[in-house]
């Protein structure tokens, strides 16, 4: 029997086992919940919904403590606290002198935040296994927001999600 | 034993630093002091006639002022009255103006509110023909009474000498520095850390004593005489050194807090500017330290130690990033979107969460630095950069216009804005407005 190469492993598709309660984040746009100590990647256009998502994420889990880090920074902080999230809950960082991974990993190696949202970074395959790695350890949900999917490269992702507007609701493709 | 002050009055404003350095230097000639914030220090003399004379300590003083520009010095029964003999040198006491009530009202540091009352007293005694603080102290004390009320009394018995304010006794804490002598260290931050570590601990066992966190720290190298010549060679005479001085954007209070943050800080310094020879010591120093939690860690519970790494992430990361860019956000009465929220440095952990005041709703999850400009042409609207969304619905208009009431204070542009959300066919949710018939797109629902 020969055996995969690693190309061929990578390219496998994830077999999501239904995760118990304690290993992931309910949500309700979500059935099964987001894993924790894991990567998901939520991506959209921009005004397509990505962000509303995290935003519906931490007003249903008012006990996640989430860190939110942006190179450029364009989160409008006033429309989080419009949404009755408490200001100390967040922590922003605007990541303009020093590259967005490495500030991740800071976060997830406090140990002190349960949610950690990486917005419009552009990581390499092995930044991102190195950041699923740290999460493991914190157990804490890195969420990659993006305008276009990962395609090469997504294996240390556990989840990938597509949002578009459709009405007044959302439609998410997994 | 007759009650006497001395005031030293400097002309230029001190740091909190040197004033305690100064004050430090005048313990030896009496034990008590008070510090009147940024430019006086004020020593009890009246217990030691029989060491010093007063021109003495008058001399004493002045020399110590020195190094910190020019001073005056007065001695006086009460420290009101010695701080404005320092202030007035040259005018004599019948004539000092109603002005000097402010000096007498701020001997140990100003009130803005007494301030407030003073300049309407002094508004109302000018049309009464008394233009000093002689002829007021003339007046009868019941009418000052009546007519200042119980603020004005004070000040005469200020003026008088029968009153003081309450003493602000200096007490000067010994300094925090540890020093560790090296023998045949390896090059490399790694080695220096390593040494580092045990000096911190000790200085960091030190300020938990007093419940403080080191707020500024100097790092100081201590260098062997090294000929570049004669390699290997030591020689003798005057110590070369390097010192750094660091001030922590968060005051730290663990050891696992403060050494990222040197280790990031000195192999920048060190890479730019490598050590020209072998070190035989090192020596830290809490330059500026800040009340912090003295609690014992609590054997079941996380909170001090959740605590600590959290006052280490975010000293480490303001190092790194800057300390105006890891921030939490906060609300502001603005209506002008751009300002209508504050970046806070973060606030400690343990503190309550508030709930928010916001009043604005329906606004977007991002917004732009700047509005950048759409063109409009039928249904179809157009970016600079080639982006084009043909628009399904626009909801609106919510006007946003001018705050006149606070436009000439934060001189902010007038401004008439008309904002739509715009949702497009392919999915988007914009947030445009009009100004000036020009259409702008200032963020998204996304």
């Amino acid at each position: 029997m020969s055996k995969a190469t690693l190309a061929q492993l990578k390219a496998l598709p994830i077999m999501a086992a239904p995760l118990i309660e304690s290993e992931r984040l309910s949500v309700s746009w979500c059935a099964q919940g987001l894993p924790r100590g894991a990567l998901v990647e939520i991506s959209s256009r921009e005004g397509g919904g990505k962000t509303e998502l995290v935003l519906k994420l931490l007003i249903e889990n008012p006990e996640l403590r989430a860190a939110w880090i942006e190179r450029d920074f364009t989160i409008y902080p006033y429309a989080v606290l419009e949404n009755e999230i408490s200001s100390e809950r967040i922590l922003y960082l605007e990541a303009k002198k020093k590259d967005p991974a490495w500030v991740a990993h800071q976060i997830l190696r406090s140990q002190l935040f349960s949610l950690v949202i990486l917005s419009h970074a552009s990581l390499a395959e092995n930044e991102l296994r190195r950041l699923q790695i740290a999460a493991k350890k914190s157990a804490a949900t890195v969420i990659l927001l993006a305008t276009t999917t990962t395609q090469q490269g997504h294996w240390p992702i556990s989840m990938q999600l597509e949002v578009s507007r459709a009405g007044d609701g959302f439609c998410i493709r997994f | 034993m007759k009650k006497r002050i001395a005031c030293l009055l400097l002309q230029n404003s001190l740091t909190p630093r040197e004033q305690e350095r100064l004050a430090r230097s005048c313990a030896y000639l009496s034990p008590m002091i008070a510090i009147r914030p940024t430019n006086a220090v004020f020593l009890e003399v009246g217990a030691m006639h029989n060491l010093y004379s007063e021109e003495c300590v008058s001399q004493q003083l002045l020399k110590l002022s020195r190094p910190f520009g020019s001073g005056s010095v007065a001695i006086a029964g009460s420290a009101s009255r010695a701080y404005v003999l320092a202030r007035y040198p040259h005018i004599m006491e019948s004539e000092w103006p109603l002005e000097a009530l402010f000096d007498l009202a701020a001997t140990f540091g100003s009130d803005p509110e007494l301030d407030k009352k003073i300049t309407k007293m002094i508004e109302s005694l000018a049309p009464l023909g008394i233009f000093n603080l002689h002829q007021l102290n003339q007046l009868p004390k019941q009418t000052l009474a009546s007519r200042f009320g119980a603020d004005a009394l004070e000040l005469i018995d200020r003026l008088r000498g029968t009153i003081d304010p309450p003493w602000p006794a200096f007490r000067a804490q010994e300094p925090i520095s540890e020093r560790a002598e090296i023998e045949g260290i390896e090059p490399g931050i790694e080695p220096l850390l390593f040494v580092m570590r045990g000096v911190l601990d000790k200085i960091m066992n030190r300020l938990a004593a007093r419940a403080e966190r080191a707020a500024a720290l100097k790092i100081e190298f201590e260098m062997v005489r090294w000929n570049m010549g004669q390699m290997n060679k030591k020689i003798h005479g005057k110590v070369r050194t390097r010192e750094w001085l660091l001030p922590l954007p968060v005051p730290q209070g663990s050891t696992s807090g403060v050494l990222p943050i040197l280790r990031d800080y000195l192999a920048r310094q060190l890479e730019r500017r490598p050590l020209e020879a072998p070190l035989q010591a090192i020596r830290i120093e809490v330059l500026e330290s800040t009340p912090g939690g003295g609690s014992q860690p609590h054997f079941f519970e996380k909170r001090e130690q959740e605590s600590e790494s959290w006052q280490a992430l975010i000293g480490r990361l303001c190092q790194e990033l800057g300390p105006e860019n890891v921030f939490q956000a906060q609300t502001q009465e603005r209506y002008l979107p751009e300002i209508a929220w504050s970046r806070e440095l973060p606030h400690a952990l343990d503190r309550p969460q508030t709930r928010n005041t916001t009043r604005h709703f329906g606004r977007p999850s991002r917004l732009l630095k700047e509005p950048e400009a759409l063109s409009k042409i039928g249904n179809l609207i157009s970016h600079q950069n080639g982006t084009r969304w043909e628009v399904q619905e626009w909801l609106g208009p919510e006007r946003i216009s001018n705050e006149w009431w606070a436009a000439k204070e934060t001189a902010t542009k007038e401004f008439e804005r008309d904002y739509f959300k715009v949702s497009t066919k392919s999915g988007e949710l914009l947030w445009v407005y009009l100004n000036q018939a020009k259409l702008f797109l200032h963020g998204f629902f996304d």
